[in-house]
């Protein structure tokens, strides 16, 4: 097999597992280790370096970095990474004196930003420190889009989202847009688009509209609670549909009056959309969920909703196949229904002639690197561009669409991307000592503190989790594996002493003779190396016999113990940082580090 | 030389032994697998009850038994350590283990006659020269006690008797006064409040050097 | 000396053996000896071949003296007993230990001045009573202990790290076994855990004395150029005469060898072991061919090693002796202590 290239950023960037599975790849292990020294403002300033809103990411991010931690793989549960972001928010000082500031002398470029949401408020937090006039056009009065109207204010405060908004806009706004063409006509350089997914689905069944004032959509609904155009509801409430907003629909229906609420399912549990989590605390404040119940029908009685019928249904699988059987239908009674079964986007201010394609299924044509449009001068990020996603992914999309439009104003192809780079420092401080905690803690996953029931329901805006205490927070951050300090090899100085391999707590290192596949080699392990998804590093031949040091990455806990027990330093722990391209640096950045 | 030869070449006589068939060794506390199997952990130097004795496990017994019995410094558990601590709650417990020995150990044998004054002191193979010496001292009206000390570390009875007389006179077999720098050391007892008798010149002690050395020291304290 | 624990995390896809347990549950504490040295190697060795025998932890006993091998007897098998002796007197111990409970595996480790210099003689002795056990010797022809003074087992012309050569005759612990009646005698490198770990099950399975001088760089002292004890000079120099493979089970050697070289040795528990001489006409289980073939390789300047010599046929000191065949706390006092009965019949025949 070839050597290993661990010249190339990628191959230590997928050893942080949390940092490559977050779309925004937010430097995860070194913001814990800021935590855990105290170091809490720079420990957001970290974060808002990749996510912008680290206070309200740190409440209702989507965590698709705690599937992907380590620490999942070798004690069961992953660190708790997201509440431990929320940590570094509520614990920060003040941090506006070190936030970029927009220069007074502008580079002569004018972008405009439809909407308000997340993936807008990062490509204007990446580009008004450039020198580019930034205007959003937003029809609501307060910025944050969904994250502000369809996300509970029990479980993100409207403060956190105003101090966080406020950090990029500080300027008035309140325009809705209503043609593109005539925003392009006013000579914007640039248009991007971050006007979400605003509509919720409907669905179309017998009854649906006989008793319209009790049948409501999820996003509006929520939308018309936070507006305060609604303030109670019904006694028996149905949610159809199983995703995160049907979990905040369920929990805002609770708050609002309701006592018997139920969320219907299609399918069983394991193919739920909703976060487990998220389940979980609807479930805690004694929402009923209901699998295996498809809708049929909305039981209307002298034009008033009296119930919902379903067919039960049993599902079986065969090849990879669901495929359900009607056992029975039962009739739920009811007093309202709020249809939580998805968003769709919509862009009636886009005319026809404006130079954007549309798809078949009314998508605009969006490519996914660059954002960019059929309509050169039109980006698309957020949910505005391929449908609904999580607020983490509107910010990665945010930085790459701010990339993007630097290219485009300074004349170059919006597809020449700048590389990431990165820095791999030796973290050696002496004998044993290195700077960083190298000491495994076994501790388990801390659990978080929840408001009591009876307090939750006093008030709307009653936030649900009250953070980690400061105990529980020394204990979850000490669980994080650093995986950002990497085992670096030098193959010239191992004399083949094995004291590596002995010592290596989860038999992750072999020294083997060469010569086969991937597939061989991942057999002749110490400890056979199952998990594909996990590389596995080869170096260049060894100097006294000619074989070559091999690395599962799998479950390497970082504790150093290679590095500790290595002669000669051929192994070296090494704190990787990954140097994310950024808007700037892609016109004009001197060649980046690599090591 | 000829002492050697003739305990080496030629047969001895000795009293007929005996053995009494009710005997049945004492192996003090050791713990066997059942009971082993209540603890959550061995610990060999663990003292549970305050006599500084630790129960033992035999090599084999019971799968919690094993332990590594090491020559560097090391915890309750048997365990390595460097931890001060640790080694110090060891080394108090061993002083315990050691009064609480003094206790148990075999009593010292001595005479307490109502008109002595003078005590000697001695152990081992001088026994027999000192009982002689004490006896030729009478026949010169000077009544003296014997102790033989039979076992370290000293029991009471060993303060006890020292204390006891005006003089006291410790008798052995070297040239620097081993027993009475222990007595010292281990009692507290003042160096000069015990006269030495040394005997070292390789022959076995006889009644004569006790009797001499004791005449001559007390009449140069009458003197 | 390391400065963390190891973690207790086990790699999921790590096996178990007979007795349910992992390669991990037979490891020791964390290792205080210089990073890189070759005990750790042989350390890990006898950690696989204890969990591939599946040997009960509490069943065995690790032994050992003074020097940087004698720690390592806390460095595996933590729920196994140990004893940690005087310089050199481990095989008095460990003669004692086994005299006393012969049910017991014996593990003794020492090293080139433990067992070549201080212990010379009680090593001698233990292999003349064919004790039963296993006895490895971590060689590294220096005193790691005592900033590197060469040892007995100093190779003449070898250098010292300040560069004077040792002008002194070595004592090779493989010829002096094979001189005095050894049954069985191998050599290996720590640096090649293929060839070490099944002769150190082979050595477990021996009834009798077992001897493994094991190659084992000090890194510290003497891995340099002129060391003839480094891990360069060792792979470069090393030749096996005979490879060894340990099988479990006697009885799954089912088929005569095709490879005529090959010779089955059965061993006293029911295990088999296949040796595989590589130079012709070696004998494995002639001790004259064995000691000529180590003595040639010697003048050659190289390293013979393998399971050079092994006679399953001899009879161990318990054999020898005609002690009973339970260990001491398994019979009953009354037949341990003949009584008064026997006392009285015995004064009676001296007189």
């Amino acid at each position: 097999m070839d050597p290993t290239d661990v010249s190339d950023p990628r191959y230590y960037h997928k050893v942080v597992d949390c940092q490559w599975a977050c779309p925004a790849h937010t430097n995860v292990p070194a913001y814990i280790r800021l935590i855990a020294q105290g170091r809490y403002t720079e420990s957001y300033l970290l974060n808002r370096q990749s996510n912008v809103f680290p206070g309200i990411l740190g409440r209702t991010c989507d965590r698709p970095c705690e599937p992907a931690c380590r620490r999942g793989r070798v004690d069961d549960k992953p660190v708790a990474i997201c509440r431990l972001k929320r940590v570094a928010a509520d614990l920060r000082d003040e941090i506006r004196p070190f936030l970029p500031k927009a220069p007074e002398i502008k580079n002569g470029k004018r972008i405009a930003l439809i909407g308000a949401g997340p993936a807008s408020l990062t490509v204007a937090n990446d580009l008004l420190p450039l020198g580019y006039e930034v205007v959003i056009y937003e029809r609501n009065r307060e910025p944050g889009g969904l994250m502000r109207i369809n996300i509970p204010s029990f479980r993100l405060p409207a403060s956190v989202l105003d101090e966080e908004c406020g950090y990029i806009i500080d300027m008035g706004y309140g325009t809705p847009v209503t043609s593109l063409t005539a925003l392009l006509d006013e000579g914007y350089d640039a248009v991007f688009v971050g006007s979400g997914a605003p509509q919720g689905k409907d669905l179309e069944l017998p009854g649906r509209h006989d008793a319209p004032a009790q049948v409501h959509l999820g996003i509006e609904w929520l939308a018309n609670v936070h507006f305060k155009h609604v303030e109670r509801i019904e006694p028996r409430v149905i949610i159809i549909g199983v995703g995160n907003t049907a979990m905040d629909c369920c929990r805002t229906a609770k708050r609002l009056g309701a006592i018997d609420v139920k969320v219907i399912a299609r399918r069983g549990r394991k193919h739920f959309k909703a976060s487990p989590w998220e389940l979980e605390d609807a479930e805690e404040e004694r929402v009923e969920i209901v699998e295996n119940h498809a809708p049929t029908r909305m039981v209307v009685e002298n034009g008033h909703l009296v119930g919902m019928e379903f067919d039960v249904l049993e599902w079986t699988e065969s090849a990879g196949r669901q495929t359900s059987r009607v056992v029975r239908s039962v009739v739920i009674p009811c007093d309202a229904v709020i249809l939580a079964i998805g968003q769709e986007n919509a862009f009636p201010w886009i005319e026809r002639h404006a130079g954007v394609e549309f798809d078949a299924q009314g998508m605009p044509v969006v490519d996914r690197v660059t954002h960019q449009s059929t309509n050169p001068r039109v980006f698309f990020g957020g949910d505005a561009a391929w449908g609904p996603q999580n607020i983490i992914w509107a910010v990665a999309h945010g930085h790459q669409a701010a990339i993007s439009i630097d290219l485009l104003c300074h004349g170059r192809p919006v597809t020449e991307r700048p590389p990431e780079g990165m820095t791999l420092v030796s973290v050696k401080n002496g004998l044993h000592s290195w700077a960083y905690d190298n000491d495994f803690d076994p501790a388990a996953r801390q659990v978080m503190r929840h408001e009591e029931l009876t307090r939750r329901f006093r008030d709307l805006h009653v936030e649900v989790e009250l953070g980690f205490a400061p105990e529980q927070v020394a204990t979850e951050v000490s669980r994080c594996l650093n995986c950002d300090i990497q085992t670096h090899f030098a193959a010239p100085k191992c004399i083949e002493c094995d004291a590596c391999i002995d010592v290596c707590p989860t038999n992750c290192l072999t020294i083997t003779t060469d010569g086969c596949s991937e597939t061989e080699m991942r057999t002749r392990l110490s400890a056979p190396a199952l998990n594909l998804e996990q590389e596995i590093y080869i170096s260049h031949s060894l100097p006294q016999t000619t074989r070559v040091m091999v690395k599962d990455e799998d479950v390497c806990l970082h504790c150093g113990l290679c590095a500790e027990r290595c002669p000669t330093a051929a192994w070296d722990m090494r704190l990787f940082d990954l140097l994310a391209p950024k808007p700037g640096a892609a016109c004009g950045r001197e060649e980046l580090v690599h090591a | 030389m000829a002492t050697d030869l003739d305990i080496g070449m030629n047969d001895w006589m000795v009293k007929r032994l005996t053995w009494d068939d009710s005997y049945r060794p004492d192996h003090g506390k050791v713990l066997d697998a059942a009971a082993l199997e209540k603890l959550k952990r061995f610990s060999r130097y663990h003292d549970v009850d305050g006599d500084g004795i630790a129960a033992r496990t035999l090599p084999g017994v019971g799968g919690k038994g094993a332990y590594f019995v090491r020559g560097s410094g090391h915890d309750k558990h048997a365990a390595y350590t460097e931890d001060s601590d640790a080694y110090r709650e060891l080394v108090d417990r061993l002083k315990r283990k050691f009064d609480h020995a003094a206790t148990l150990v075999p009593r010292p044998a001595y005479t307490r006659r109502p008109n002595a004054d003078v005590g000697l002191v001695t152990l081992g193979s001088c026994d027999a020269a000192v009982r002689e010496a004490a006896d030729r001292l009478a026949d010169q009206e000077i009544i003296v006690d014997v102790m033989r000390i039979r076992s370290f570390p000293f029991a009471d009875e060993v303060r006890e008797f020292i204390e006891a007389y005006d003089s006291v006179f410790v008798i052995e077999q070297n040239r620097d006064g081993q027993v009475r720098t222990l007595l010292t050391a281990e009692l507290g007892i003042p160096r000069d409040a015990m006269t030495p008798i040394l005997d070292y010149g390789g022959m076995p002690l006889t009644a004569r050097v006790v009797v001499e050395a004791v005449t001559g020291a007390l009449s140069e304290v009458t003197a | 000396m390391t400065s963390i624990v190891k973690p207790p995390v086990r790699h999921p896809s790590l096996r178990t053996n007979t007795l349910g347990l992992t390669l991990r549950d037979y490891e020791g504490v964390m290792s205080t000896l210089c990073a890189g040295c070759g005990h750790d190697s042989v350390t890990a060795a006898l950690v696989q071949a204890a969990w591939e025998l599946a040997l009960e932890p509490h069943r065995a006993a690790k032994m050992s003296g003074i020097g940087c091998s004698s720690k390592t007897t806390a460095y595996f098998m933590k729920q196994s007993h140990g004893f940690n002796s005087v310089h050199g007197r481990m095989p008095s111990v460990t003669t004692g230990a086994a005299a006393a409970n012969r049910g017991l595996t014996y593990i003794g480790i020492s090293g080139d001045g433990d067992s070549l210099s201080i212990g010379i003689g009680q090593l001698a002795h233990a292999i003349r009573r064919n004790v039963d056990m296993l006895y490895v010797i971590e060689n590294n022809g220096v005193y790691g202990l005592t900033k590197g003074q060469f040892s007995a087992s100093a190779d003449v012309g070898s250098t010292s790290k300040r560069g004077e050569a040792n002008e002194m005759s070595p004592i090779d612990p493989v010829l002096l076994a094979l001189s005095i009646g050894a049954t069985f005698v191998a050599r290996s490198f720590s640096g090649d855990k293929k060839q070490l770990v099944p002769i150190l099950k082979a050595g477990i399975a021996h009834k009798g004395f077992a001897l493994v001088d094991v190659i084992s760089p000090c890194v510290t002292f003497n891995d340099h150029d002129g060391s003839t004890k480094s891990y360069l000079y060792t792979r470069e120099h090393e030749v096996e005469a005979v490879h060894a493979h340990y099988v479990p089970v006697l009885s799954e050697i089912s088929l005569p060898d095709s490879d005529d070289a090959v010779r089955v040795v059965a061993m006293h528990d029911g295990s088999a072991v296949r040796l595989r001489p590589t130079a012709t006409d070696y004998d494995p289980t002639d001790r004259t061919s064995a000691e000529a073939h180590v003595r040639a390789c010697q003048d050659r300047g190289e390293i013979a090693t393998g399971l050079l010599f092994v006679d399953e046929k001899s009879r161990d000191m318990h054999e020898l002796l005609k002690t009973p065949d339970r260990p001491l706390i398994d019979i009953p006092f009354e037949q341990l202590c003949p009584g008064s009965a026997a006392l009285e019949a015995l004064m009676d025949g001296h007189r």
